[in-house]
């Protein structure tokens, strides 16, 4: 499964969680078809994004690609404390979920500047 | 020496008097204090404030919180959750409301960690994972000042950490003569902040400072060290700081408890099942 923000998605695409609102009220199904009805619903509902079915690589050689780059990071992460086990043992830990494909999601792109308003989101959980 | 200290003294009391809380704050304080409101008062003085009471339930609905409950208004916020969590929940959208678009990534940090220290809370037994998830939300709040309030240190600050290799914390120790988790406390004692949620602000980069607060600061201190390990958002350098053993007897954690904890947290943070937290 893969979590898209609502304007990446498109018809034909499947539901793999409910989307549920702020009080928990299910809006749409897991199983659901995503139709163009659909995607303007999320949109007028606010919902910033769902997770689809479906895989983030189009090919096994770019997943194999984003995994090693996944790594790499990691092991940078871990750069300065290799002198501890335990710390060790939890970089470990890591690298055995990121093989299995659980990664942290890209960064936040940056931004424009905005000059007014308030400008935390607090949005999409 | 003497003139660093002036001027680090300096520094501390322009900082003291920001940032200035929504009077809000204080009105609500003072009818807590007072005794004489329901939850049901205080929740409707709150109220009148739209923004923030979407922003507070908002907060405390995420999933990254951890709060068994949906909660639905700012009364039941109240009652499920406490005075102290609330105002909590209200401090931090106020600070990161300084940020601007500008602190996505510590925002997102600061996510990661509450997330993790409420399930290092509930794996080792801890009463209050609400709290711990809580302190870890406020954890590196000082950041935010250091950021808004003195741009010019903070550009330094970073230069210092991209070209020098310093960890931030050493990098503002370097250019200001303290580091964010005494600007931190400087906040947390003018908001009057419980020794629960007080004390891993200030300690949590070394926690065998807490006396009064020894087991919430350690979780928050293994919650910062885990979530900077799995990569998610960004406490302002990319490296896992060393992690203190004292916190560890502290949480009594084993092996299994850790991998637990590791489990859960990947699962709840990860791209693709875990919630994406505030964008
Ligand atoms: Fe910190
Ligand atoms: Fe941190």
């Amino acid at each position: 499964m893969i979590r898209l923000t609502v304007d990446k998605l498109t018809t034909g695409m499947v539901l793999a969680q409910d989307v549920t609102r702020d009080d928990g009220v299910i809006l749409m199904g897991k199983g659901a078809a995503v139709s163009e009805d659909a995607i303007r619903l999320l949109e007028r509902l606010d919902i910033e994004s769902v997770v689809v079915e479906g895989d983030l690589f189009a090919s096994e050689e770019e997943r194999q690609a984003y995994l090693k780059e996944a790594e790499e990071q990691l092991d940078l992460r871990f750069s300065r404390v290799e002198d501890d086990k335990v710390l060790m043992a939890i970089r470990e830990m890591f690298r055995a979920r990121i093989k299995k494909g659980c990664l942290p999601p890209p960064p936040p792109k940056p931004e424009p500047e905005e000059t007014d308003g308030f400008v935390v989101r607090f949005d999409g959980e | 020496m003497v003139l660093e200290e002036a001027a680090a003294k300096k520094r501390v009391q322009l900082l003291k008097n920001l940032p200035t809380l929504p009077g809000m704050i204080d009105k609500i304080s003072r009818a807590v204090e007072s005794k004489r409101f329901s939850a049901a008062d205080i929740g409707k003085l709150i109220s009148r404030d739209q923004v923030l009471t979407a922003k507070v339930l908002k907060l405390a609905n995420s999933a990254f919180f951890g709060f068994s409950r949906k909660v639905g208004s700012l009364t039941q916020a109240l009652v499920l959750l406490g005075f102290d969590v609330v105002k909590g929940l209200i401090l931090t959208s106020s600070v990161f409301d300084l940020m601007k678009n500008k602190g996505e990534d510590l925002w997102r940090h600061s996510m990661g960690v509450a997330s993790a220290a409420a399930i290092i809370a509930t794996e080792v037994g801890m009463p209050d994972a609400e709290e711990a998830s809580l302190a870890g939300l406020l954890h590196d709040l000082g950041k935010v000042v250091i950021r808004v309030h003195m741009p010019d240190d903070s550009a330094s600050i970073n230069e210092l950490v991209e070209v020098e290799g310093l960890a931030l914390r050493e990098a503002e120790r370097e250019v200001l003569g303290f580091n964010h988790t005494q600007v931190g406390q400087w906040l947390a004692e003018s908001w009057k902040l419980p020794e629960q949620l007080s004390e891993p602000i200030r300690w949590h980069h070394k926690p065998e400072g807490s006396r009064a607060a020894p087991q919430m600061t350690a979780a928050v201190h293994l919650a910062d060290c885990l979530v900077r390990g799995f990569g998610y958002g960004d406490g302002g350098d990319p490296w896992v700081p060393p992690l203190d053993r004292f916190a560890l007897k502290q949480l009594g954690l084993n092996s299994q408890k850790l991998e637990n904890i590791v489990a859960e947290l990947c699962e709840k943070l990860s791209s693709a099942n875990g919630a994406s937290m505030g964008s």
